[in-house]
């Protein structure tokens, strides 16, 4: 069983305001979510965990292991990451894309094996875009974009996978398909996954647990039952929410403050 | 990566019937039968009566087949190099000469013409090595300069090599200024061209060429993915900086080369590239073979044509591949609009 753990890990962005301070947080096998106002951190904790940028203070431990101490190749056959703003280059295909996820895993000449366009092709079809295989990056939509990105995660055949606001692009019915796969993923396969999110309810209604960001630190962390309240809210986004009680699962749903009566 | 060996099968015999050709032209005339006689009584156990005039021998293996093996061995270098830069940078305008290399080497030629140098060193002219020498550390202060910490980002390794190549052109253009009566010499020189090619002068590059040649088509799954951005590279297990510094060093070293023994040739590793993106698509595994081929072919036949174009006087090089290339360039384009890069 994967653990992922942060200790005491601090960054600061071109000696700005810490954009992390202090923050511990460690993950087992499950889906977390990750959420707090913009500029709370939220990338930045992403980044770090997958060993893409060094903390300042701290470390970050993979089964306990210091993650700066494992080669890159290593580090990308335990961690995979579907990053926010990623830049594509329009000539290459779905399926080429995809099949860059499998590059930890190749020689320099050895070319992609049959077994390797499998995984590939599984990953697609996971992700609901077996039918894209033979576009070009250049022609796709954004929410296709996003789906071919969580292909390439996939195919990289990690135990942690790092979503950074995975569902931006995503209409309703690919947001909980993606969610429900990230959730299929720790059940079934013991992946642990960490998914940065805007929508609360969208991380109430799938996370296993939730961690609040604000400036930087976690101010709050648990089952959604036990940590999403009017209160924590308020620390998080500044805005009084209601809560209520899902009729089915009995999980907790945040309802936005009236027009005009955020604050 | 199928259908990567019939292009490259098709590259070499385009390669070789170009070479074939650029021999058969000059004041004596060697048809391309003659010329495979002439090969063929060189072979083993194979004897030919020689049915053609003694000094054909002379010319075919001490003037024609030089320069045309050094024509495509400097054609592939920039192509590849060209290649090597427009994917590390992702910017369609990159060249060979990105880094201040062809500052760098034109500052070391003129440094060779106008100091009172011996002719020679070692055997190998002065002006090639002056050029050579100063290429390469241009580059590497340029990167020496662009560094931030640990890592060389590629916006800075950019400007570091525009200031580094101003500051070298300024030089040059002083010393061309103060030594006017060179003027001929050294213009002729940054044109570049393949006129006097030696055997030596071949087996001098060769191992550079080839060195950095390898280590870039070793690379073309890294190109590949480094045409996402850097972090997206880093988080599918490359090591970011390691291929970046290996790739400039290995384009480094074949352009300077290239560059030390013809002179700045342009538009080659502009447009090679892409001409060759446009035809087989944008996977480096298949594309830096394809432009070393196209690229050595391209440039045997531009030298072919500067020194056949206006009978016995020479065009420098570097005009006709510009001139012949760009509107071959533009045709294919145009032809193709679709987003090649």
């Amino acid at each position: 069983m994967a653990i992922l753990e942060l200790e005491h890990v601090s960054y600061a962005y071109g000696g700005g305001a810490s954009a992390l301070d202090d923050v511990s947080l460690a993950i087992a096998p499950g889906v977390v979510g990750l959420l707090g106002a913009n500029a709370a951190g939220k990338t930045t904790l992403v980044r770090i965990a997958a060993g893409l940028l060094p903390p300042a203070r701290g470390r970050v431990l993979l089964d306990g292991r210091d993650l700066a101490s494992v080669g890159r190749a290593g580090v990308a056959r335990r961690v995979a990451i579907v990053p926010q703003s990623a830049s594509l280059p329009p000539a290459f295909t779905v399926l080429e894309l995809v099949l860059m996820g499998r590059t930890p895993y190749l020689g320099l000449l050895a070319p992609e094996g049959a077994r390797d366009l499998a995984i590939a092709e599984r990953a697609l079809e996971r992700v609901d875009a077996r039918a894209l295989a033979d576009r070009r990056l250049g022609e796709l939509s954004g929410g296709e974009r996003q789906r071919a990105l969580v292909a390439r995660a996939l195919a990289q055949e990690t135990d942690i996978l790092l979503l950074d606001e995975p569902t931006a692009h995503l209409d309703l019915a690919h947001q909980t398909a993606l969610l429900d796969l990230a959730l299929g993923l720790a059940r079934e396969q013991g992946l642990v996954v960490l998914a940065a999110l805007h929508d609360v309810n969208l991380a109430a209604a799938y996370c296993d647990e939730l961690a609040f960001l604000s400036r930087g630190r976690v101010i709050a962390r648990g089952a959604p039952r036990d940590v999403l309240s009017a209160s924590t809210l308020r620390d998080a986004y500044g805005l009084s929410f209601a809560l209520i009680e899902h009729p089915e699962t009995g999980r907790p749903v945040a309802l936005l403050p009236a027009p005009g009566h955020g604050a | 990566m199928a259908g990567t060996t019939q292009p490259v099968l098709g590259g070499i015999a385009l390669l070789v019937l170009t070479g074939a050709v650029a021999a058969t032209l000059g004041p004596a005339r060697i048809p391309l039968d003659v010329q495979g006689l002439i090969l063929a009584s060189h072979l083993p156990f194979v004897h030919v009566v020689p049915t053609w005039p003694a000094s054909y021998e002379a010319v075919l293996f001490d003037i024609r087949l030089p320069r045309v093996v050094l024509a495509a061995l400097t054609g592939a270098a920039l192509a590849v190099a060209g290649a090597t830069y427009q994917g590390l940078f992702r910017n369609p305008l990159a060249d060979p000469y990105l880094l201040g290399i062809a500052s760098g080497a034109g500052l070391g030629a003129v440094l060779a013409f106008v100091l009172p140098f011996p002719a020679l060193l070692y055997g190998i002219g002065i002006v090639q090595i002056l050029a050579f020498v100063t290429a390469l550390c241009t580059a590497g202060l340029v990167y020496w300069l662009a560094r931030v910490g640990r890592i060389t980002p590629l916006t800075t390794l950019l400007l570091a090599g525009i200031a580094i190549g101003a500051f070298a052109s300024a030089l040059t253009a002083y010393l061309m200024y103060a030594n006017g009566e060179k003027l001929f010499v050294i213009y002729s020189w940054m044109l570049g061209g393949f006129n006097g090619a030696t055997w030596q002068q071949v087996a001098v590059i060769t191992p550079y060429v080839l060195v950095g040649g390898t280590i870039i088509a070793l690379s073309g799954r890294v190109l590949n993915v480094l045409q996402l951005d850097e972090e997206q590279a880093a988080s599918l297990g490359v090591n970011v900086e390691r291929a970046k510094l290996g790739l400039v060093a290995a384009a480094t070293l074949a352009t300077a080369a290239a560059v030390s023994v013809s002179g700045l040739i342009g538009f080659v590793g502009l447009m090679v590239p892409h001409f060759v993106r446009l035809l087989f698509g944008p996977d480096h595994r298949r594309l830096v073979p394809l432009v070393a081929l196209f690229g050595a072919a391209f440039l045997v036949a531009a030298d072919a044509i500067a020194r056949g174009l206006l009978g016995a006087s020479e065009v420098p090089v570097g005009v006709v591949t510009a001139a012949c290339g760009a509107p071959f360039f533009l045709h294919v384009l145009r032809r193709q609009k679709r987003n090649v890069f």
